[in-house]
């Protein structure tokens, strides 16, 4: 959660992803959205933002296993987190997809991660293959003989990712995107439907769920 | 150094810095930034008999220097709470105050009793203002006949010290603030959140679920002051301010205007080490402008 405020206006902290941390630098990666977000931007090197964290879970530890990331749009920057870790000691794989060309982030430094391979789709078409990553889905759960996926992205691509998953055996990670108040699981602002019913908070309970927590189609 | 003891009379608080309802968990949360021995008090979320999921989400939105919410009293009910209460009061000798909440009289009676059984209760504050629980946001406290009656039922079924919380959202507070003071209340704690509302043009819908919600914040902190200013001048017990308190000043501000404590609320959410931050503020404060408790400024508007 980082701190944006200018006296009390913009008046909430932000719930960024790491995106990578090599101490003692911690990298976060976002998207100009609002307002918030734009005052961000404008930090330089030297200046002080306050940060929260980290905080919530994260993708659980595994080793040797074949893991198939599938990330939308700029859900891609803790997935590159996570994948950084994973390719130390798993066969890690990635299916990114975006809008278009310009949604698909980081590509420089996904080369760079050694990955067993990476598959982009677009739907705009003009960047890798044309379509959802949901199309490209089944292929690339085969290809990859993936055990397990791991995925970032809106919630709508969560969702339809989610329905396909049901019906396979690889156990599955999605960290979810909320709107969030204390970070802290106090203010219960982050609520998100749990299979079972009632809410679990995304801040606490989460951001990073196992697929069955979460009721995604609501 | 200023003296920051704060006595309400039934309770003496070793300062006036209260977290509110709603905004500080149920204290276990704060504890990497808060040490809960250093509070004056500390209010629970909000409790019902039974476990509420509360409001499906969005359940905020930002506004202006403020917060709009519609959480809906998530909790774990009697039971749920009664175990936290336990857990939390074991590790500190600050006094905690149980949100009693109610979709009845009967319920709040309920609540109140189950609550003001258990030792580790310090207050009850019998919330009867959440706007975020009946459609269009009503609550028992925008009545005063309603008010009275309520609190005289609570006054006769518990005996623990009863704080009553009152809504902004009336014409006239000072009725209300009286009304309770009449049904037996030890003191008055106020204000809840302001009904507000917000849109989506891009949807041509209402943000929240319940459409209206209840604004908190910087935002709403005049319009608080001058609610509690009114309600102290109307009434003979205790009052705790609550409404944008962001900092020592803010808070001290409410002491003058007549209140004995003050409660801090949407400043936890943003920085949750805010509420010993502005109890630090406060007693640099009072240090620099030679006030030496709280006695001196109290209502103390020349």
């Amino acid at each position: 959660m980082l701190d944006v405020r200018e006296g009390s206006d913009p008046l909430l902290r932000r719930p960024l992803g790491i995106m990578d941390a090599e101490p003692p630098l911690i990298r976060v990666y976002f998207q100009l959205t609002g307002r918030g977000t734009r005052i961000l931007a404008q930090r330089r090197p030297g200046d002080h933002v306050q940060v929260l964290g980290p905080l919530g879970n994260p993708f659980p530890d595994r080793s040797g296993r074949r893991i198939l990331a599938v990330a939308g749009g700029r859900g891609i920057a803790p997935l590159f987190f996570a994948l950084k870790r994973y390719a130390r000691a798993n066969e890690a794989s990635l299916l990114y997809g975006a809008r278009s060309d310009a949604d698909l982030h980081l590509r420089d430094r996904i080369e760079r991660l050694g990955l067993k391979s990476v598959a982009y789709c677009t739907e705009s078409g003009d960047y890798g293959r044309p379509g959802r990553v949901t199309d490209a889905l089944q292929e690339m759960l085969t290809s990859s003989q993936a055990d397990m996926t791991i995925a970032c992205g809106p919630h709508a691509m969560l969702a339809a990712l989610a329905a396909v998953l049901e019906d396979t055996t690889t156990e599955d990670y999605m960290s979810a995107e909320a709107l969030m108040g204390c970070g802290i699981g106090a203010c219960h602002s982050c609520a998100i439907t749990a299979s079972g019913g009632g809410y679990l908070r995304v801040c606490q309970d989460g951001p990073v769920f196992s697929r069955e927590e979460i009721q995604w189609r609501t | 150094m200023a003296d920051l003891t704060a006595d309400l009379g039934f309770i003496r608080l070793k300062n006036p810095v209260v977290p509110a309802s709603g905004t500080f968990g149920y204290g276990e949360e704060f504890g990497d930034f808060v040490d809960l021995d250093e509070l004056g008090a500390f209010v629970l979320k909000g409790v019902y008999r039974d476990p509420r999921p509360g409001n499906p989400p969005p359940r905020i939105h930002e506004t202006a220097s403020g917060l709009l919410n519609s959480i809906g009293l998530a909790g774990p009910g009697c039971r749920g709470l009664a175990e936290v209460l336990r857990r939390v009061s074991a590790g500190t000798d600050t006094p905690a105050i149980v949100n009693v909440c109610g979709g009845s009289d009967e319920e709040y009676q309920e609540v109140a009793e189950f609550f003001g059984a258990m030792p580790e209760t310090a207050v009850l504050e019998l919330n009867i203002s959440c706007p975020n629980v009946n459609a269009g946001g009503s609550c028992p406290a925008q009545d005063p006949a309603h008010t009275e009656r309520l609190v005289k039922r609570i006054r006769q079924a518990v005996t623990k010290p009863l704080m009553v919380k009152l809504s902004p959202n009336v014409a006239d507070i000072a009725a209300v603030a009286r009304a309770a003071e009449a049904g037996g209340a030890d003191a008055l704690s106020l204000v809840n959140t302001f009904l507000g509302m917000a849109v989506d043009l891009e949807r041509r819908a209402p943000v929240f679920a319940n459409v209206v919600a209840g604004l908190s914040g910087p935002a709403i902190k005049p319009l608080a002051l001058r609610l509690v200013w009114e309600a102290c001048r109307a009434v003979s017990i205790p009052v705790m301010g609550i409404g944008g308190i962001h900092s020592g000043r803010d808070a001290l501000e409410f002491i003058l205007a007549g209140a004995h404590a003050v409660q801090t609320g949407t400043v936890n959410l943003v920085e949750p080490g805010a509420s010993l931050r502005i109890l630090r503020e406060m007693a640099a404060e009072m240090d620099r402008l030679g006030i030496r408790n709280l006695d001196m400024i109290r209502g103390a508007l020349s």
